[in-house]
């Protein structure tokens, strides 16, 4: 004997890497950006490094939000190969604990993405120093978005309780959910079965997941358990913004109702930010809504769903800094 | 209908466990319908309005009977569920078994996992007294009471464990062996009763179940 105790290898290299959490939601305006700022620089006052990186490759507005001057460096500079390291693009912030790599304000043509760049970025991502990574995904339903939320160790769907908003939830997390299963390895003999599904008139008929099931299960029960496992250990989370009544409150759980009944997940409902047009003032004044309205109900509804988020990666808290 | 899962139970359709309390029931009901009502937000280009009203009278109907305490409590005995935790303990007969003996824990709040388990058991199985009993079960093709009470003495099981395990009654438990359809309920409950005997048994539920039904249907027309 040594006298010397060492963590089992697993968790040495699971504490190395940084949990990441996904926003994305598939439509522009429901405040993925305000999301990810607010959790990010709650989560950084906890004390844990953060880094706070802006995918919205299109409409990149991070730095805003969070009240950065336009940064020397970002995501650009990575993606265009101005930088070997994403390390590199990583910018400080005026908030303790938080750094953050902004997005493309500048190059117009960076949502254009390789699979060779982009699987170097999740590869660097997971090696930067931080606890936690929290990325805003930006609007749509782009290859590259899906592959983050599903990489993610926690995906947040952000939306308002409004038809167009939860259209393109609905179509975000369809997306999300076929790519999901259509990438599984073990199912990969029926990958036909589920690549007809998200065609509108396939030649089998398929329309929604249940549907899918039903013709795996013809071909090969053990895959159809294989599909229900999937789908089974798939746990979105939602947060809905902008919620002005009790009605708009409830559709979240009616959400996690029909997703339970209708793609057999659970949609884990987090909570929802209050409408206050006074906090979304904040906005155009260009600083962190926390730090703004640091008693709102807005921020304190962030502080617990952080708090909450944290506890599921598994990172024990310590108290809030200044 | 939940993801796949062929058997349903009205517990599934509220997306509740069988240990639920009324008010759970209750409110369990209210969510749904409000997800699943005409001007829901949440369905919104997702599901179709047929769709809707399937799963509507499915809500309604788990609704109806979970919330009779009466209707409930046969519902459950139908399906071998316990009743709800805390409950008070009404007696339907005599010999019903005392709540104590009731297995606790995961599984009475996950009758989910059931199927694997059977499954389990099933692999599990071995011939104790009766070594033949495994190759009789597989060829057997009427699966009368008779033939279940011979398996039943061959894995050992008494009449009280049997008892024990299923929550079924001695009483209907003998009138199965005896086939003695007088006695028995109605084939709605009858067929819960045979799926847990088959369960603890280790024997296929399939080719017992149907065929004990038929002859019950054609013995007692009254009770199909």
């Amino acid at each position: 004997m040594d006298g010397i105790q060492r963590a089992p290898l697993h968790l040495v290299t699971d504490q190395a890497k940084p949990k990441i959490w996904a926003i994305g939601g598939g439509k522009g305006g429901v405040g993925k950006s305000l999301i990810a700022s607010s959790l990010a620089y709650s989560v950084a006052r906890y004390g844990h490094k953060t880094v706070v990186i802006d995918l919205d490759l299109g409409g990149a507005n991070l730095h805003t939000v969070l009240g950065l001057e336009p940064p020397k460096k970002g995501i650009a500079d990575f993606i265009f190969d101005r930088s070997a390291s994403l390390a590199d693009c990583v910018q400080p912030t005026p908030y303790p604990n938080l750094e953050a790599i902004t997005g493309a304000h500048d190059d117009l043509k960076v949502t254009k993405i390789t699979q060779a760049k982009l699987d170097l970025l999740i590869s660097q991502i997971k090696t930067l120093n931080a606890e936690i990574v929290i990325i805003d995904l930006g609007a749509g339903t782009s290859s590259y978005t899906l592959d983050f939320f599903n990489i993610a160790d926690i995906g947040i769907l952000a939306g308002l309780p409004e038809p167009t908003s939860i259209e393109n939830a609905y179509r975000f997390i369809k997306a999300v959910y076929f790519d999901r299963l259509a990438r599984t390895p073990e199912l990969a003999a029926v990958k036909d079965l589920i690549e007809a599904t998200t065609v509108a008139h396939n030649p089998y008929g398929l329309h929604t997941p249940t549907d899918l099931l039903n013709e795996i299960a013809l071909r090969n029960r053990d895959l159809a358990l294989v599909m229900k496992k999937m789908v089974g250990d798939f746990k979105p989370k939602l947060l809905l913004n902008q919620a002005r009544s009790q009605a708009d409150i409830d559709v979240g759980y009616s959400m996690k109702a029909v997703c339970k009944k209708y793609f057999g997940f659970d949609l884990e409902y987090l909570g929802y930010l209050d409408y206050d047009s006074s906090v979304w003032q904040s906005v155009r004044r260009k600083r962190p809504i926390m730090v703004e309205f640091p008693n709102s109900k807005l921020s304190s509804t962030i502080e617990r769903v952080s708090n909450y988020l944290l506890k599921q990666s598994r990172i024990t808290g310590n108290a809030p800094g200044r | 209908m939940r993801l796949g899962d062929d058997h349903q139970t009205y517990y599934d359709t509220l997306e509740l466990t069988s240990d639920a309390s009324p008010q759970e029931i209750r409110s369990a009901y209210l969510r749904l319908k409000a997800a699943y009502g005409k001007d829901s937000l949440a369905l919104y280009s997702l599901v179709t309005s047929d769709d809707t009203e399937t799963t509507l009278k499915q809500i309604e109907e788990a609704y109806l009977i979970l919330s009779h305490p009466e209707k409930r409590r046969a519902y459950d005995q139908a399906q071998g569920l316990a009743p709800a935790l805390g409950a008070t303990v009404h007696s339907i007969s005599s010999d019903v078994h005392k709540v104590d003996s009731f297995p606790t824990g995961a599984s009475v709040a996950a009758p989910a996992p059931r199927v694997h388990e059977d499954l389990q058991a099933r692999a599990a199985a071995t011939p104790k007294h009766d070594d033949g009993i495994e190759a009789a079960i597989h060829e057997e093709k009427e699966w009368t009471g008779s033939f279940l009470r011979r398996v039943r003495e061959a894995r050992g099981v008494t009449m009280d464990e049997l008892s024990d395990h299923t929550r079924i009654t001695k009483h209907y438990l003998m009138a199965i062996e005896d086939q003695d359809f007088g006695k028995l309920p109605a084939a709605v409950y009858l067929r819960g009763f045979l799926i847990q005997i088959a369960k603890r048994l280790k024997v296929p539920q399939e080719p017992l179940v149907t065929l004990f039904i038929q002859r019950f249907r054609t013995m007692r027309p009254d009770r199909a």
